[in-house]
Formats: C-alpha cells, structure tokens, sequence
C-alpha cells in the first residue's frame, strides 16, 4: 500500500496524536468476484454513505468490537469488468480492506480490496507531498551546496499537522502559564476561528501563529468572543516549552 | 472530482475579542524558523512507497535527514 504518510520529526512526534480523527482519503481498487450491472453498483455504492458499523478486522491494533464510522463521498472513477476504481472520503478509523469486504458481502457475489493508496490524512494531501528521492536531494543540497530552498519545502513546520483544527489564538501574557499546564480561560483569548464547537478539539496559537498546544474546546467560537469570565479550553496536550514567552506577573493592587 | 472532507468545507473566519499585539522580543513566527529548527521539530507530508512498511520509510527518513527521532502517523494498513 502506499499514498500519503505523514511524518514528523524531533520534537513534533507528539503532534501525530492530532491526525488520527481528521478524516482520510482513500483510492481504492476492489475486485468483485462475479460480474454485477454497472448500474447497480453506483445505486448500492451510494447506500454506504453516511455513518456505517464495523467491526475490526483480526489483525488490528483496536479492540474487536462493532464501532461506527461515517463514509462522507464514495465516488466511482473507472470500471473495468469486475475491477471497480473509487474514491473514498471516510472517518479516521475506518477499515478500507473491511469496508470493500463487506460491500462484497451486501452485493452476495463477494468482493476484495485489490489496491489502496492514501490520498489525504487530515491536511495531509497528495496534491503537496514528497518522495524519499526529494527528500534525499533536498537533504543534499542544503548540505553541500547551502541551499535550503528544496529542504523547506518538505519540511513543514508543526503547524501544518493541526491546520485542520479550529484555533484559538492567546495574548502573550497567557503562553507561559499555559506551557506550564494551567487552563484557558476568556480573559487570555484575543481572537477565535468560526466553527468551533462546545467538547472539538482546538488548537491553541500564539499571536505569533506558532502552535502552543491543544485542547478541548469549552465555549462555541461565538461564546468564547462574548462572554468574559470562565473555562474556555480544556487543554490536551501542550507542544511549546515554558520559558519562551515571560512569566505572567499580576498587576499589584492599588 | 473534487470531493471535500468536513474540515476542508468549513471556511474559517476569525473573530476578534480584543485588539491586541505581540512583543517581537519573544517566540517566532513559524515561517522564520531556521532550517536548523525544522530538522528539530517539523512534520513531512511524505508520499510512501510501495514495498516498506511505514516503520521502515520512518527508518528511512531518519538516515536521509541524519535526525535521531522521526515517527509517521498511521500505518498504511488498512
């Protein structure tokens, strides 16, 4: 199999945790294994849309029990007999070689999962990735020749890996409390993305767009705009070291 | 064919709650970081290919950028 892998470096490794629920795109090969009606294809392909039930296959890291998935597009691009090319916008988590199995199973004539690739990993796509052969002659550039030009462009900063989030930015009087583990409440926010709802996963962002950590979301965007006192992020995990941004120091009262 | 995924529909807006800047003395902007801070903490969108396991292109990425730890979010196995 092969298709988009995200990869991080360093420090960024704990960032991967951020991908697993944003949602996958998946090019697929399934092989019938009785010739079907194109027709009916498309019609029972178009069934699967929406939230689906399965269960894991033997071999997987999770434990074995029924769970739901939601499928958001299954589009065919070719047919060639019994060989069905399609897309497949699905729900981090969800078993493809299950998935065509199971089609298979509802069509009564069986199916496989002849090839897959991975086409998108949250915002990890194909339209912006590169090989190991880029790799290496970026690698070689920047090293012999001085020239990072290449090297910068594989080599994104942490951010990009939490892009599909909604984001709430903070002042800098509250980065350092917050590396040090304390909560996100209203008076430390200055501005929200739209869309963010009460118990999403957000993350959180210096002024400076640099990654501070990420949280659950406690207000919706609007609430955390109008309302001034209390909770709004939970926070997961925190990305940035404490010390970059000054000790918050409290204004003396009078 | 353009299918979207959920996150990719959504166009975010920012609200702003108060006005407010940032001292420049302190943190960075992602887009000045060195190449040097990259190859300490950055993410690859890397396209795997057929053959090795998604460990094993990890491996090959750590040898390639001569960097000590590398990780690859979700195996391609399903």
């Amino acid at each position: 199999m092969t298709g988009v892998l995200p990869i991080a470096i360093g420090r960024a490794t704990r960032v991967l945790e951020l991908l697993l629920k944003g949602g996958k795109e998946y090019v697929c090969i399934m092989h019938l294994h009785k010739p079907v009606d194109q027709k009916i294809i498309e019609k029972e392909l178009k069934t699967f849309v929406g939230k689906i039930t399965q269960l894991p296959p033997v071999r997987s890291a999770v434990k074995r029990q029924k769970r739901q998935r939601e499928i958001y597009y299954l589009d065919i691009l070719d047919i060639n007999g019994q060989d069905i090319l399609f897309t497949m916008g699905c729900q981090g988590g969800t078993y493809v070689r299950k998935f065509v199995h199971d089609f298979g199973k509802h069509l009564k004539i069986g199916a496989h999962m002849a090839e897959l690739v991975r086409a998108k990993a949250g915002p990890f796509t194909d339209k912006d990735w590169c090989s190991l052969h880029d790799l290496q002659d970026a690698f070689f550039l920047y090293r012999e020749k001085k020239d990072d030009s290449l090297l910068r462009k594989c080599l994104r900063p942490v951010e990009f890996a939490a892009s599909h989030l909604g984001k709430v930015y903070v002042s800098d009087s509250a980065v350092d409390s917050l590396c040090h583990g304390a909560s996100l409440n209203l008076p430390g926010v200055v501005k929200v993305t739209t869309g963010i709802n009460v118990d999403q996963l957000v993350g959180i962002y210096t002024l400076k767009e640099e990654l501070i950590g990420m949280g659950v979301a406690r207000l919706m965007s609007e609430k955390m705009i109008s309302e001034e006192k209390g909770l709004a992020v939970a926070p997961r995990k925190i990305f940035m070291d404490p010390g970059i941004y000054p000790k918050y120091q409290k204004a003396k009262p009078l | 064919m353009n299918n979207l995924l959920p996150f990719e529909k959504e166009e975010r807006k920012i609200l702003i709650k108060k006005e407010e800047s940032t001292n420049p003395a302190y943190g960075k902007r992602p887009q000045e970081r060195t190449v040097e801070e990259l190859l300490n903490s950055s993410v690859i969108c890397l396209n795997k290919p057929e053959g090795p396991t998604s460990h094993q292109v990890a491996d090959f990425v750590k040898q390639i950028l001569k960097v000590e730890k590398v990780g690859h979010g979700g195996t391609l196995v399903y």
